[in-house]
C-alpha cells in the first residue's frame, strides 16, 4: 500500500513539474485550462488516427516509449510553431532516451521536407521543439525519432496533420 | 578622341541607368540584396534590401511608399512552387531593411530559392520582384559575409 502511496506522490511531483513548465513559460492561458471549442483547436481530428492508441499518445514500440505531443505555438503555415512533448517510459514517468530525439517533418505529396527543426531537452524526458515551419497547407507528418551516435535512424514514429 | 570620350561616357552612364538589380516596374523603384551573413541552407541568413529612384546613378535610398512584403520563394523542378519560413523585415534606414531570419532549405527537393519583393499600394496595384538566392550545390552560399 505505501508502494502504491509513494508511486502515485511521485507520479503527482511529475505532473505538477510539467504544469509548471507549461505555465510559467506560457504567454496564455493553461491548455488545461483552456476554453477554446473544439473548432478552435486546430487538428483535433487528427488525434484519432491510428499513431494514438490512448489519446495524445504516439508510441516507439521497440524501445516502449511513449510519445505526447502538445503545441506551444501554433500550428500555423509559414510562421513558426513550437511543440512541447514528452517521452515517458512504459509506467508513464518522463524519461531521457538512450538515443537522440530528432524530429523533423515532411509533406509526402509534395515529397519535401521544411526547414530543420531545433530540439532542446528542458527537463528529463521533456523536450522542446522549435523552428518548425509549415511553409504550405496540406497533409504533413511529423517524424519523432531516435538517432544513434552515428545519427542512423533506430525508430520512428509519425503524427500526421492538416494544415 | 573627342568623340571616343564622348562615347564612353554616354556607355557608362547608361550602364549606371542600367544598375537596376530588382526593377520594380512602374513605382520607377530598384532594389538590390546585399548578404551580411549566409545565405545558408539549413541555417539562419541575414541580408538586406536596398531600394533607390530607378536611373538614379548615385543609389542614393529612398523609401518605397507601398506596403512592403519581402519574402523567399522555392522555383521547384516539379512545378510545385511554394513559400517559405516568414521572415520579418525591418526599415532600419531610409530605403534600407533587414531581414535577420532568412531561412533557406533544401531537403527532398530539387529547385532553387528566391526572395522576392511585394509592393502594394491602396487601389489593389501588386508589383513584384525577385532575385535568385545563390546557394551552391552543396547547398550554401556565395553571397559574402561570414561563413560557418
Amino acid at each position: 500500500m505505501s508502494y502504491l502511496i509513494n508511486k502515485y506522490k511521485s507520479y503527482c511531483l511529475i505532473f505538477i513539474k510539467f504544469t509548471l513548465i507549461i505555465n510559467l513559460s506560457s504567454c496564455g492561458d493553461s491548455p488545461f485550462l483552456s476554453d477554446e471549442t473544439p473548432e478552435e483547436i486546430q487538428n483535433r481530428d487528427t488525434l484519432n488516427s491510428d499513431n494514438f492508441e490512448e489519446e495524445g499518445s504516439l508510441w516507439l514500440r521497440e524501445n516502449r516509449y511513449q510519445v505526447r505531443p502538445l503545441w506551444r505555438l501554433g500550428p500555423f503555415v509559414a510562421d513558426e510553431s513550437k511543440l512541447l512533448f514528452l517521452i515517458l517510459d512504459e509506467s508513464g514517468y518522463p524519461i531521457s532516451p538512450e538515443y537522440k530525439v530528432f524530429l523533423k517533418i515532411w509533406m509526402p505529396t509534395m515529397g519535401h521536407g521544411s526547414f530543420p527543426i531545433k530540439v532542446t531537452e528542458v527537463g528529463e524526458g521533456i523536450f522542446e521543439a522549435r523552428e518548425i515551419f509549415f511553409i504550405m497547407p496540406g497533409y504533413w507528418d511529423i517524424h519523432f525519432q531516435l538517432l544513434d551516435r552515428e545519427n542512423q535512424l533506430v525508430e520512428e514514429v509519425k503524427w500526421g496533420l492538416t494544415l | 578622341m573627342k568623340r571616343m570620350s564622348i562615347m564612353i561616357l554616354f556607355l557608362l552612364s547608361l550602364s549606371s541607368f542600367a544598375h537596376c538589380p530588382i526593377d520594380l516596374g512602374k513605382t520607377n523603384l530598384c532594389a538590390d540584396i546585399t548578404w551580411v551573413d549566409g545565405p545558408y541552407a539549413n541555417e539562419t541568413s541575414h541580408f538586406q534590401m536596398l531600394f533607390w529612384k530607378r536611373g538614379d546613378a548615385e543609389h542614393r535610398l529612398v523609401s518605397p511608399d507601398y506596403h512592403l512584403d519581402i519574402y523567399s520563394w522555392m522555383i521547384m523542378e516539379n512545378g510545385m512552387n511554394h513559400g517559405g519560413p516568414a521572415m520579418n523585415a525591418y526599415e532600419i534606414e531610409e530605403g534600407l531593411f533587414d531581414i535577420q531570419n532568412a531561412r533557406f532549405f533544401t531537403h527532398g527537393m530539387n529547385g532553387h530559392w528566391e526572395i522576392r519583393v511585394k509592393l502594394s499600394d491602396d487601389q489593389g496595384e501588386v508589383i513584384v520582384g525577385s532575385q535568385r538566392v545563390p546557394l551552391s550545390s552543396d547547398g550554401n552560399g556565395h553571397g559574402g559575409g561570414h561563413q560557418h
